[in-house]
């Protein structure tokens, strides 16, 4: 079962890849449930697992026999035609009763666990992972204090200043970003204190590495942004360079044990490369347990890597 | 102490609001035997979505609540919109 949305151009390389496999897919989409998607489920009485039936417009999934869940981005939920009350009562059942249920089925691979995914996100949880295996972390400060800004970038100046997650849309429905980007600390003043705020002493690499890795597969690209920005995600896209690169031993078996300690099948690494040849160092910036992979040279390798593991774990 | 800012410092870091971008087809369809999601521009005609890079190159991508072109959102930092 992959559950995404219709405009996920990332989930077809992988429903073609389980198809050629032999697998029977069904795609779905969570937020239909309404006329377009029905389910009903049982447990207990003689049943010790869940079993019943999802339909969808074009499939009709025994819940039981769904042996692989690829999770990938489902739609937000819906209930447009609903008052607000009810629309947020709707949207928390739907939550649990039928996300919930889709994550918990029985003898079922899961790439990767919505709650796993959730616990991963964090990014106190990742730094926290990520120096316990081993992986070298910026000095950083999550902080409301200005005071502590002030020190901690007398310390390590250059800082950078990031957010946990991406802002809000605007009540006009715009949205903007917030790149990771080098702070003046002079800039920093007493409005830190409303809310959590994470600063990182500026690495200073000369390249990214994205490293994806599925099961015990591991694909790894060097991007190079031509003009040299702090974030490569910010940068027109046609003007970095991938190249792909070897990840050393020691890097492939903490990326290991940190994914096994979020239960994570899959997750994109990102590291700053600094220095070059036997000097390379590889600095830990983030891991995103559901990353995009479709741009990346490696994409077809990856799509086939994702069937692999859904199918045979 | 009183804070008289109703901004926290990290909005004040925040970029112009991204250009909406415009989804290369207007229509998707599922197809029934294999699942995979087919999708065709205004003329009907099929969008290659593997090699029509400038869509799965980007790591924006608009809100997919099926709401129609519309602002792209950060995908590398998810907001917490569901």
């Amino acid at each position: 079962m992959v559950i995404t949305c219709m405009d996920d151009v990332t989930a077809n390389p992988v429903i073609a890849a389980s198809n050629e496999r032999g697998s029977r897919v069904a795609r779905v989409d969570p937020a239909d449930i309404g006329p377009d998607l029905t389910f009903s489920a049982q447990i207990g009485a003689d049943q010790v697992g869940w079993t019943g039936s999802l339909r969808t417009l074009t499939r009709d999934v025994a819940l039981e026999d769904v042996q692989a869940v690829y999770y990938r981005r489902p739609s937000p939920w819906r209930f447009h035609e609903l008052p607000p009350q009810e629309r947020e009562f709707a949207k928390s059942e739907a939550r649990h009763g039928l996300d919930g249920m889709l994550a918990a089925l029985p003898r079922c691979r899961y790439v990767n666990r919505p709650a796993a995914v959730e616990r991963a996100e964090v990014k106190p949880a990742q730094l926290q992972v990520a120096a316990e295996v081993g992986f070298d972390v910026p000095a950083t400060l999550i902080t409301n204090d200005p005071g502590a800004v002030r020190e901690f970038a007398a310390k390590h100046a250059p800082i950078v200043y990031k957010s946990f997650r991406g802002v809000p849309a605007a009540p006009g429905g715009e949205v903007a970003a917030i790149w990771t980007q080098r702070i003046d600390p002079a800039d920093v003043d007493e409005s830190v204190r409303l809310t959590a705020h994470l600063f990182q002493a500026e690495v200073p690499k000369t390249s990214d590495a994205r490293v994806t890795v599925v099961g015990s597969r591991v694909f790894a690209s060097e991007i190079t942004a031509l003009d040299g920005t702090l974030d490569w995600r910010r940068d027109d896209w046609d003007r970095l360079v991938h190249t792909p690169i070897e990840v050393p031993a020691p890097i492939k078996v903490a990326m290991r044990f940190y994914l096994r300690r979020f239960a994570l099948a899959f997750g994109c690494f990102d590291f700053a490369l600094t220095g070059s040849g036997t000097d390379r160092q590889r600095t830990f910036l983030g891991c995103n347990p559901n990353g995009q992979w479709a741009w990346l040279p490696d994409a077809p390798a990856i799509a086939a890597a994702l069937a692999d593991t859904l199918l045979e774990g | 102490m009183t804070i008289t800012s109703t901004r926290p410092w990290g909005m004040t870091r925040m970029k112009p609001p991204l250009e909406a971008v415009t989804l290369p087809w207007v229509a998707a369809e599922l197809d029934e035997t294999t699942q995979l999601a087919t999708y065709r521009d205004a003329d009907g005609h099929a969008v290659d979505t593997v090699t029509c890079g400038t869509f799965v190159t980007v790591t924006t991508s608009k809100p997919h609540d099926g709401s129609g072109n519309a602002s792209p959102v950060a995908d590398d930092s998810n907001t917490d919109q569901k």
